[in-house]
């Protein structure tokens, strides 16, 4: 009984809440435009949406490293770069290993996927060395720093070309851009392979000892390090874990974009990454938030941009505006909420002293 | 303002003619994805649909990202796919990127035209151009050399270094000084720098070529943002180097007026839009499919024919280029 | 305390934490000159002018890091005050040049304002409600009723506006450059001479002690971003006056620069440090950059972004590290 109260009096049950509310709404408008006869077919069902969900997911992974920063209080804003770089990293050493042979070389990808993967965690460490190495500069003064060097890293290896590659081994990454069937509907390949990595996140951050102290860090750091945890350690290593979830998602990035490889994509990426941790509850203080709330964040976001695209028919900027508007609510109303509370909590203890002392005072 | 007069009147004379005629695109729904929100350029490739659609009877939609990214515009094409639409007419931020996605549409039963900025060959099934890069490249370089006196010192602002369209015509301008031509024996070319097409980056890179080469007598900008940027950089330093490029009327007028530029050019986007949306509708309408060789009747712009591109794709060229002078400047203000 | 009349050198590094940027800053100097000769004898107007936007912005971003806040939406609220200011001005609704600056201010202030109140009383973090406003506020630009898919351009500016920045000078400083200076001086005289500006500091360095005193905590959190709101759309007149023009992504991301310029400077992000003097010369810093990098010929434009970040990146640490130097003497000093 008590974890029914608390899950409803729980932040994610709010977002479950809000997503529902959102799907009735456009589910809704989807059927009085049909009704209105301004569009022929309906847009706003279960399966169309689900495929839909694939532009939305692909900074998915991005998320999940941010979460681990955002929960140790920190901000990276360098993510989208370091997927840049590590991306083009794919793209070079992958032309210089296969060496333009006629089928491409699955080698050659393996070592390139390698290379990419561990470019992005060593962007990550790079960012993590300086920030627990430079405590007095905030982490976002030193990933701005980095991500402009990340960027133009990225423009030194390849300059203004389009990297395309035609050979069906290095094709072979469109693959991450598929729709799977299962059971008649097609899910984009990002979501299990996300759910999977969730559920890990979720055991690792909340159910084990290591994961917690990645919110006690952002809890109270000092306090932390006094009690005998490695805080730079664990600061460092989850830094180098973001690096490499940016990686990840730069390699479905490059299945996205028809395995082409450019040195200015993937900008602003951070900021996808940011509202939908702290939709989710993290906070840029610390200490709190969880991989449902993110998890179920990713998806409001997703329909989200998709109803209002689709059927409201805001254009692309618009969008942008919905989420801004969205990410100050979702701070502000349980802020507000929570104010109430404490006032009424206040007036009914000032209306009880009152009673007493009326009471005391007559009794005298 | 004749050419003005002339488009409205044959557009009335058309209209009329529609009026009584059986609109060809009844039914038929069109997206129109472009490289970038809030771009002056797009909005007139827009009125270009808009003509078309009044005298064809589709109806179409627009948008373009925010960012002028390519995955801002993988999601505003997969949001037409889910929308159900007909054909779309694309002008990419990148040939390559694209790809996937539009034989995905393709695969779903809908014809892809590009328009303006190519689509790979093998993601397409038209591709509508204002000219060949070759043209293009060339009228804009033989411009700055008449402008200044068939002598001196020639740079050029583009604009992101990643442009497909404005790499492609920077190295016909290359391979046409490298030529040996009589004409460029004199032009010494200093280099290209890249404003990104922001309006700020091409200013202080304008203000960077102004100061290292002191005897610079003229700066190609094949880009419409650079324009404005490059010539408020030099009338404010006060130099005598002259401009041409691709630009907007709108945007260039005071600095035609003030001299800095003699001739700037621009093919009329709103023609490029209302020829798109009449293949659009052939291609959807099925009398029509796009194979090299064939031709097209585009309303008022005249029968059309698909050439083969040097992508091994189809290409429709309009093959018409304005050109905004001190006398021509005016009429075309409230247009481009 | 017979070491009265003469202070250890790292005491003092300790009091200014901007001479060690200082040094910096002649460093690159010397080097940039000696690339480039004659650099800072050709470039400094250059570098004053670019350089006094972003100053204006930083001396609002200082009050905002004062009380240990940030704001990521100024350069949005650049676009937004200078959009609405130039369609009124395009429309004919605003001659006067002097409204247009009231306005711009009006309406940054308006801005800023709403950040103060989401931020102090609705206790949402800043990082979070200015990245909010500045979407908002982005997205509003291309809306039909404010530019659509238009940009503001040179015709629709009256001329005396146009004039009034650049054209204008005083002891051969043009009023743009003025109108930094002050900014600046205004703003430094706030700070260290009024009680509201002390204030700023008392909050940032510890807002429950600033309460026990009596000081209105939540008010003064309002007036520092309604401030910093104010020098942002006073920096978006001056961008339109500058330039002439302005449209949707106008200084899009130059906002990091801004705080960089801060940061550099020795402000503490954390809040309650920070000095006018050093904001100067790290606003000087990254105009400074800007404008050398296309002038040393390194490559081309693409590698900018490469060499800024790394300069910063050097600037700041090498900022810490003598910082961390000065202190360890300054305690060994001590025990001795």
């Amino acid at each position: 009984m008590q974890k029914v109260k608390s899950f409803l009096k729980s932040w994610e049950f709010f977002l479950i809440i809000l997503l529902a509310v959102m799907c009735l709404v456009f589910k809704i408008t989807d059927a009085s435009r049909i009704a209105a006869g301004v569009q022929k077919k309906p847009i706003f069902y279960f399966a169309n949406v689900l495929k839909s969900m694939r532009p939305y997911f692909l900074y998915s992974f991005m998320t999940l490293g941010m979460m681990l920063i955002l929960a140790m209080g920190d901000i990276d804003i360098s993510v989208g770069a370091i997927g840049t770089l590590s991306v083009v990293t794919l793209g070079v050493t992958y032309n210089r290993v296969a060496n333009g042979a006629e089928n491409g070389s699955p080698a050659a990808l393996i070592i390139a996927l390698l290379a990419c993967l561990l470019v992005g965690s060593l962007c990550g460490a790079l960012n993590g060395f300086l920030v627990t190495r430079f405590k007095e500069l905030f982490p976002m003064i030193i990933t701005l720093a980095t991500q402009l060097f990340f960027r133009g890293f990225s423009y030194l290896l390849i300059g203004g070309e389009t990297l395309t590659f035609k050979d069906p081994t290095f094709k072979s990454l469109s693959n991450l851009n598929q729709l799977l069937k299962i059971g008649g509907l097609q899910v984009p390949i990002s979501i299990p392979i996300y759910l999977v990595l969730a559920v890990f996140f979720y055991f690792w951050l909340h159910r084990t000892g290591n994961g917690r102290k990645i919110f006690a860090i952002g809890t109270n750091a000092a306090a932390t390090y006094y009690s005998g945890v490695r805080v730079d350690r664990i600061k460092f290593w989850c830094f180098v874990i973001a690096g490499f979830m940016s990686a990840v998602t730069g390699i479905f990035f490059v299945g996205n974009s028809s395995s082409s490889v450019k040195a200015d994509i993937m900008d602003g990426y951070h900021m996808y990454a940011i509202a939908a941790a702290v939709l989710g509850g993290f906070s840029t203080d610390g200490g709190k938030g969880s991989v449902i709330g993110a998890t179920i964040s990713l998806v409001i976001f997703g329909v989200v941009k998709f109803g209002l695209g689709t059927l409201f028919g805001f254009p692309d900027s618009a969008v942008n505006l919905s989420v801004g508007v969205i990410l100050i609510l979702s701070v502000l109303v349980p802020n507000l909420v929570e104010d109430i509370q404490n006032h009424r909590k206040v007036a009914r203890r000032r209306a009880e002293t009152a009673k007493l002392n009326a009471a005391a005072g007559s009794a005298r | 303002m004749k050419k003005v007069l002339a488009l409205v009147l044959t557009l009335m004379l058309v209209l009329s003619v529609a009026a009584f005629a059986e609109k060809a695109g009844e039914g038929i729904t069109i997206g129109v994805v472009y490289k970038q929100s809030g771009n002056a350029y797009f909005q007139a490739g827009v009125t270009g649909f808009e003509q078309a659609a009044e005298e064809l009877g589709f109806e179409f939609m627009h948008d373009g990202p925010d960012d002028g990214s390519s995955d801002g515009q993988i999601r505003i094409i997969e949001n037409y796919i889910a929308q159900g639409v007909d054909a779309l007419c694309i002008s990419a931020n990148d040939p390559a990127a694209l790809v996937d996605v539009c034989n995905e549409a393709r695969e779903a039963g809908i014809k892809v035209i590009s328009w303006d900025a190519k689509v790979d060959a093998e993601g397409r099934d038209l591709d509508v151009e204002p000219a060949s890069a070759q043209v293009i490249g060339v009228t804009q370089l033989d411009s700055i050399v008449n402008s200044i006196g068939g002598e001196g010192q020639i740079a050029i602002v583009s604009a992101m270094a990643t442009a497909p369209n404005q790499n492609l015509w920077i190295s016909f301008i290359e391979e046409a000084l490298n030529s040996g031509d009589e004409k460029y024996a004199n032009i010494e070319y200093v280099g290209t720098v890249y404003g990104d097409d922001e309006y700020t980056k091409s200013f202080n890179e304008t203000q960077a070529l102004l100061e290292k080469y002191p005897d610079l007598k003229g700066i190609i900008v094949p880009t419409t943002v650079g324009g404005p940027a490059v010539c408020k950089c030099i009338q404010d330093a006060g130099r005598d180097v002259k401009v041409t490029g691709l630009t907007l009327a709108s945007d260039m007028k005071e600095f035609i007026d003030a001299g800095i530029a003699d001739e700037t050019f621009l093919w009329n986007p709103i023609e490029l839009g209302y020829a798109s949306s009449y293949a659009a509708v052939a291609l959807v309408k099925g009398d029509f499919t796009g194979a090299v060789g064939e031709k097209i009747e585009c309303g008022e712009l005249g029968e059309l024919e698909v050439t083969e591109s040097d992508d091994g794709g189809s290409i429709l060229f309009l093959n018409k280029l304005n050109s905004f002078t001190k006398d021509t400047v005016d009429a075309w203000v409230d247009i481009l | 305390m017979q070491n009265k009349e003469r202070k250890p050198i790292y005491s003092i590094l300790i009091e200014h934490r901007e001479i060690p940027l200082l040094a910096v800053l002649a460093l690159l100097l010397v080097a940039v000159s000696i690339r480039v000769p004659g650099y800072l004898g050709k470039s400094w107007l250059n570098v004053l002018k670019n350089g006094s936007i972003n100053m204006v912005m930083c001396c609002g971003m200082l009050c905002v890091l004062l009380i240990g806040s940030i704001d990521i939406s100024i350069t949005a609220i650049l676009a937004f005050a200078g959009a609405v200011a130039g369609k009124l001005m395009g429309t004919g609704a605003i001659q006067s040049t002097v409204l247009m600056f009231v306005l711009g201010i009006a309406i940054g202030a308006a801005v800023g304002a709403i950040n103060g109140v989401l931020m102090s009383y609705g206790r949402v973090i800043s990082l979070i409600v200015t990245l909010s406003t500045s979407y908002i506020v982005r997205a509003l630009i291309p809306m039909e009723w404010l530019l659509g898919m238009n940009k503001i351009n040179p015709t629709q500016l009256t001329q005396g506006f146009k004039d009034s920045l650049i054209n204008h000078s005083f002891l051969g400083l043009p009023f743009l450059v003025w109108l930094a200076v002050l900014v600046v001086v205004i703003t430094g005289v706030f700070l260290k001479y009024t009680r509201t500006g002390r204030n700023l500091y008392a909050v940032g360095s510890n807002a429950e002690a600033a309460q026990m005193r009596g000081v209105p905590i939540n008010r003064i959190r309002v007036l520092a971003h309604t401030i910093c709101g104010a020098t942002a759309g006073l920096a978006g007149i001056m961008w339109l006056a500058f330039y002439a023009a302005i449209e949707k992504g106008s200084a899009l991301g130059d906002e990091m620069f801004t705080i960089a310029a801060c940061v550099l400077g020795g402000v503490a992000v954390t809040g309650g440090y920070g000095k006018i003097g050093g904001v100067v010369i790290g606003a000087l810093m990254i105009a400074f950059i800007d404008s050398a990098i296309p002038q040393m010929g390194i490559g081309n434009s693409m590698i900018t972004e490469f060499i800024k970040g790394i300069l910063l990146l050097i600037a700041i640490l090498l900022n810490v590290v003598l910082q961390r130097v000065a202190e360890k003497q300054d305690l060994a000093r001590r025990n001795i």
